[in-house]
């Protein structure tokens, strides 16, 4: 077969892998450090740093020990609230309500019995749980700014619901907490001081290990390209619900914790000023960091109750620090670190330089050796499909099949209903009538979740990758279903280990067979379009995708890209897919497509071989414009 | 009956409140599709000034003046060189920025006017009178009318002017404003400024009504935020309307059900409503694709 | 006279458009035609003042604009009609019609009555159904909206992205008539970006082809319109 330009591409048979051409040159190496003085720079700052901060309130007496705690206390608390807002992204404006929810049922607890905090602590726990359960079903169907007033709304009603119920203390709040948290007696400032440090500690520990994981995967995703989540088969409203009653297990626990440090509780503690606080916390200190409530609640609370002087301006400088991060610094205190810090310890450790416009996998003869199972793939058929907006028939009365094994490629003029018809059949937009079947199966009205599982694939016009994960990460996104990892195994070592490296090892295989897994730990946002594009198709490729659809794959291709575009395809039909190829780049259509359907205004035009579509005069029109004598 | 009456007075007159900070959300929306959650704190700001100005010896109008002018050039002057700033925010980031605004105001306030709460003096005289069942004071009367009278005067700018028509034109289309040749910023300054006056009046007029603090504003915000949301989050009459009825209902469910009544009612409304515009939403999408 | 001089513009990293460098005199119209993914759009707008400039420039009358912004070009005479209308739903024709005067105030009202006047008669239509909100107009009724709306301002240059979009041929054809007869009476500067070349050719007195964010091919209209390359363009070799 012949690439659009021309030139032979073979495919090696199955198994094989090519031997690397002299056109791809070796990595280049920076001199570097040993990896002993490495090690203790990436270990040995950042615990200096820890220990400073830890020691810092303990030559401060009693005082500086409770502002310590609190610190300590508000940075767990952050962790909860930037699950919510700096990996869902969706802005909570109203976390005060576990917080408090915790902290109060400390405090009844510690009314109306002698046990141990501790054990009210857990109940707190398991109350704001219970809760956050409850609401979360409607609540994360809410979304955008009335998500944020909502939730304002929630905290601002439950202090003012508090403040009137004599049994909860009312104004006065209730007192009498004891400090017995581990059941072992009454603790001292220090020792609570150390555990709750401890504690948090922990607690960044275990959360910094949910970015890499496969729940992290989801929700980088869910926050910066939620389609591209949704075609990868994860639920939006179950992940964001998971998250939402994580958030109120972590904010009813710093709660309680809170109760037992200041021995009392107040309505304040549920109230919109420590709701916004909590807010300020997580975005000054680093919104999407696991370590940011650290810094930020140093910065808000810690900073102005510890020095002298400032304690009236906590509130100026919580609003300043706030707008200084949503005009200069979008990452917040840990966030404006973490990469400068990564990049040095990188250029320090000599990591190799990768050349990301250069595709592997060419032959000395310049030929490609992709590879791919074979697999036997249905029929995708579409039978008088019906897409409607409004009053305007995208789609109307269209038939078409996409067989297995060949390239069948769908043209048309611009607004012809090319990536609406994608979305009717990955279901991303209903079908008025009509019917999508896959094989023997009618999918027209079947969940997202289960068309993948039927095998069909998509990528999009705009190439979509989600920023913030590398290249693997990107394409293990594609691999979500195959895993089952929630929250709770994420975060204790070790529980994912045979499952992540399942999905890893799927998507080397993958990358590998597509000429980019070189590529694997770079940034995606630094690729040009033809890796990225690459990419999205290796995403695709970790399900059992046995029709994929391509919606613009050239666009933005240099002209080497589109030659490997081009092999991909072909190597994807050869396999026994069926690939439907949405183009605008007639050129690299017509090199490539083994059978032609034209698409105008909704409806069926013409549809044949290439050599058929070019000289049809009805194409030409629909593409030109009118021919002589109108 | 009696009870009735002023129950629904007071109604009326915290409505109006509600209704200003309404009005000043839905004028920012309009002209620069920001939702601008300080505007409950500029309300309190311009009032805890004008109170502050008052107790040390200034003549109530000079005060007002003083609240309007403050409170334009602050909502104005967010607007100007914060948010229009934010090219490529996201609505979550301006809305962000906004509560930080908030958040600067009321750290502000404890700064200059302290953590206390505060009411001041009216503009005209202290007394009340009576008409028949109905008892009131001439402020709270000045109070309602100022409202009404300003709601309506930027109700006829935003809607019956050629200003008004541009900028929520601009607001709807910023590129397609400019490719008319319209000043855009300059246009987006000048109602989220008039917003501001808006909210510095009434805090101003508010004083002899009611008890203010520094930490009130977000829930100020949200009551307006309701009074605008009632009636479609895009109109200034019905943000008014809004607020007033809010008002009442809030007044007479605190009178005759509970004293907690108002805040879950806030509360559930808010719920309601937000259910209801996502459908309403969907509709607006489609329509606004020419 | 509009002209460009090597314009590259897009992402930093991957221009759409390289080195284009058309030239659309006074009283003539020019044609920028092309596949989809060819570049028109980005070129539309970089002249509108909204994509970024890489390199190159673009001149009006000889007078380097290529940083003013989109609010000076229009203020100066470069008027575009933007690809999908981008009118304003909630007003009305009428309304419409007198947000394009909103920058040109100082405007006696004999003039606005003048203009008006003459968009109404170039599309009768609109006057019939002055009073209606725009969003309920059909798409060739909005077109002639964005485009009578665009005459008000009394271009120097008029550009016109992508007119016929989602037009019947009947619609096409009247507004195309109007374009000339426009060009013609004012002797304005005209270019016409369009995906449908030979509609567009047909009326031009100049073309350039676009591929892939480059000319292709600049000649005399008719010169492309007998030219095979164009179906090639278009439909591949």
């Amino acid at each position: 077969m012949k690439s659009a330009h021309g030139t032979d591409v073979r495919p090696l048979p199955t198994g094989q892998t090519a031997p690397v051409g002299e056109d791809i040159e070796a990595p280049a190496r920076r001199p570097r450090l040993p990896r002993a003085a490495v090690a203790a720079i990436r270990w040995g700052i950042p615990l200096l740093v820890l220990l400073f901060a830890i020691r810092w309130p303990l030559v401060n007496g009693d005082f500086g020990l409770h502002i310590g705690s609190i610190v300590a206390i508000y940075a767990l608390g952050v962790i909860g609230i930037d699950l919510v807002v700096g990996r869902a992204g969706m802005l909570q404006l109203g976390y005060a309500v576990f917080f408090g929810i915790g902290a109060y049922t400390v405090g009844v607890v510690a009314k109306h019995s002698d046990v141990a905090s501790g054990l009210g602590v857990l109940l707190g726990v398991l109350v704001a749980t219970v809760v956050a359960a409850v609401v979360g079903t409607a609540v994360v169907g809410v979304s955008g700014y009335l998500f944020a007033l909502v939730t304002l709304a929630a905290s601002a009603a439950l202090e003012s619901l508090v403040r009137a119920i004599p049994a909860l203390g009312e104004t006065a709040g209730l007192a009498g907490v004891n400090r017995n948290l581990l059941g072992t007696g009454e603790l001292e400032a220090m020792p609570l001081y150390f555990i709750l440090v401890a504690l948090t500690l922990v607690a960044v520990a275990l959360y910094s290990r949910v970015r890499r994981s496969r729940v992290g995967r989801s929700l980088e995703a869910l926050r910066q390209t939620p389609h591209v989540a949704e075609a990868s088969g994860i639920d939006l409203r179950r992940l964001k619900f998971k998250v939402w009653v994580v958030s109120g297990a972590i904010g009813g626990f710093a709660g309680g914790l809170y109760a037992v440090a200041v021995q009392f509780v107040s309505p304040d503690v549920l109230g919109v000023q420590t709701s916004i606080s909590f807010l300020v916390m997580n975005v000054v200190g680093g919104a999407g960091t696991a370590w940011g409530g650290i810094p930020g609640a140093a910065l808000v609370r810690g900073l102005v109750q510890g020095v002298q002087g400032l304690g009236d301006y906590q509130l100026v400088i919580a609003g300043a620090a706030t707008i200084a991060v949503v005009a200069w610094f979008p990452r917040g205190i840990a966030g404006s670190i973490e990469r400068p810090w990564r990049r040095l310890l990188d250029r320090l450790g000599g990591s190799p330089q990768v050349e990301v416009s250069v595709v592997q996998g060419r032959d000395v003869d310049g030929h490609y050796s992709l590879s791919f199972p074979d697999i036997a793939a249905p029929r995708l058929s579409i039978e008088t499909l019906t897409v409607r907006f409004g009053g305007l028939y995208a789609i109307d009365g269209f038939s078409m099949t996409v067989e297995p094994g060949r390239v069948t490629a769908l043209v048309g003029p611009n607004g012809s209903g090319k990536t609406t018809l994608v979305n009717a059949v990955t279901g991303r937009v209903p079908a008025e009538s009509g019917v999508v079947r896959v094989g023997d199966e009618d999918i027209t009205h079947a969940s997202r979740q289960h068309r993948i599982n039927t095998g069909v694939t998509r990528t999009f016009q705009l190439v979509s990758l989600c920023e913030s994960l590398t290249v693997r990460e990107n394409v293990m996104l594609g691999g979500h279903t195959a895993g089952t990892a929630g929250f709770l195994r994420a975060v204790i070592p070790g529980a994912t280990a045979a499952e992540e490296a399942a999905i890893r090892d799927r998507a080397n295989l993958v990358m590998q067979s597509l000429g980019i897994e070189h590529l694997a730990d770079e940034n995606t946002a630094d690729l040009p379009a033809g890796p990225k594009r690459l990419v999205e198709i290796c995403r695709c490729l970790m399900t059992n995708s046995s029709v994929v659809l391509l919606d613009e794959p050239a666009s933005g291709l240099n002209a080497a890209e589109r030659d490997h575009l081009a092999a991909v395809l072909s190597e994807l039909a050869r396999s026994g897919r069926g690939v439907l190829l949405i183009e605008h780049d007639m050129q690299f259509v017509m090199g490539i497509a083994d059978w032609i359907v034209v698409l105008r205004d909704g409806a069926k035009l013409a549809e044949g071989r290439p050599a058929e579509i070019r000289t049809d005069s009805q194409v030409i029109e629909a593409y030109l414009g009118e021919g002589e004598g109108d | 009956m009696d009870r009735f009456l002023n129950v629904t007075w007071s109604g009326v007159w915290i409505g109006c409140e509600y209704a200003a900070i309404g009005v000043a959300l839905v004028v920012n929306f309009r002209a620069a599709r920001v939702v601008n959650v300080a505007v409950g704190q500029v309300f309190v700001f311009t009032a805890l000034l004008a109170a502050w100005l008052q107790a040390d010896g200034t003549d109530p109008w000079v005060a007002l003046l003083a609240a309007l002018v403050v409170g334009g050039a602050i909502t104005g002057g967010q607007d100007y060189l914060l948010l229009q700033r934010l090219r490529w925010a996201t609505p979550a980031t301006l809305l962000l920025a906004t509560v930080g605004v908030s958040t600067l105001l009321s750290g502000a306030a404890v700064v200059f006017f302290g953590r206390d709460p505060i009411s001041g003096k009216g503009v005209v005289s202290e007394g009340s009178f009576e008409l028949g069942p109905w008892r009131t004071s001439w402020n709270t009367v000045l109070f309602v009318a100022s409202v009404i009278v300003l709601v309506l005067a930027l109700w006829w700018l935003s809607a019956k002017t050629d200003v008004g028509r541009a900028t929520s034109a601009a607001g709807h289309d910023a590129g397609a404003a400019a490719m008319l040749g319209i000043n855009v910023p300059l246009l987006r300054l000048t109602a989220t400024a008039g917003s501001g006056v808006l909210l510095g009046v009434a805090g101003a007029l508010f004083l002899p009504l009611g008890v203010l603090d520094f930490s009130l504003g977000l829930r100020l915000t949200l009551f307006g935020f309701v009074a605008a949301a009632i009636s479609g989050y895009y109109s200034v009459p019905g943000a008014l309307i809004g607020g007033l009825t809010f008002g009442v209902v809030d007044a007479l469910g605190t009178a005759y059900l509970s004293s907690t009544f108002g805040l879950f009612f806030t509360f559930s409304a808010l719920i309601i409503i937000a259910f209801a515009t996502q459908w309403v939403r969907t509709e607006r999408q489609v329509f606004e694709t020419v | 006279m509009l002209e460009t001089v090597e314009l590259t513009a897009g992402y930093t990293r991957a221009p759409v458009i390289v080195d284009v460098s058309i030239c659309v005199p006074d009283g003539s119209t020019v044609a920028v035609v092309g596949a989809n993914g060819a570049g028109k759009s980005t070129l539309a707008r970089t002249l509108s003042g909204f994509t970024r400039v890489l390199s190159g420039r673009v001149l009006l009358d000889g007078l380097d604009i290529t940083t003013l912004s989109s609010r000076r070009r229009t203020l100066d005479g470069i008027v575009q009609v933007p690809e999908g209308r981008r009118l304003f739903p909630q007003l009305t024709v009428r309304e419409n019609l007198n947000v394009a005067f909103f920058a040109r105030r100082r405007l006696v009202k004999g003039r606005r009555q003048a203009l008006l006047g003459e968009a109404f008669s170039h599309f009768p239509i609109l006057e019939a159904r002055c009073d209606q909100t725009a969003g309920t107009l059909s798409g060739g009724e909005q077109q002639m909206l964005a485009i009578a709306r665009a005459l008000l301002l009394e271009p120097r240059v008029l550009i016109l992205d992508e007119p016929s979009i989602g037009l019947a041929p009947v619609v096409r054809r009247e507004i195309f008539n109007v374009i000339v007869a426009r060009v013609e009476a004012s002797g304005c500067a005209c270019l016409l970006i369009e995906q449908r070349a030979k509609d567009a050719l047909r009326i031009s007195h100049h073309g350039y082809v676009l591929e892939r964010g480059s000319v292709v091919h600049a000649a005399p209209a008719e010169q492309i319109l007998a030219d095979p390359q164009l179906r090639r363009s278009y439909v591949g070799a």
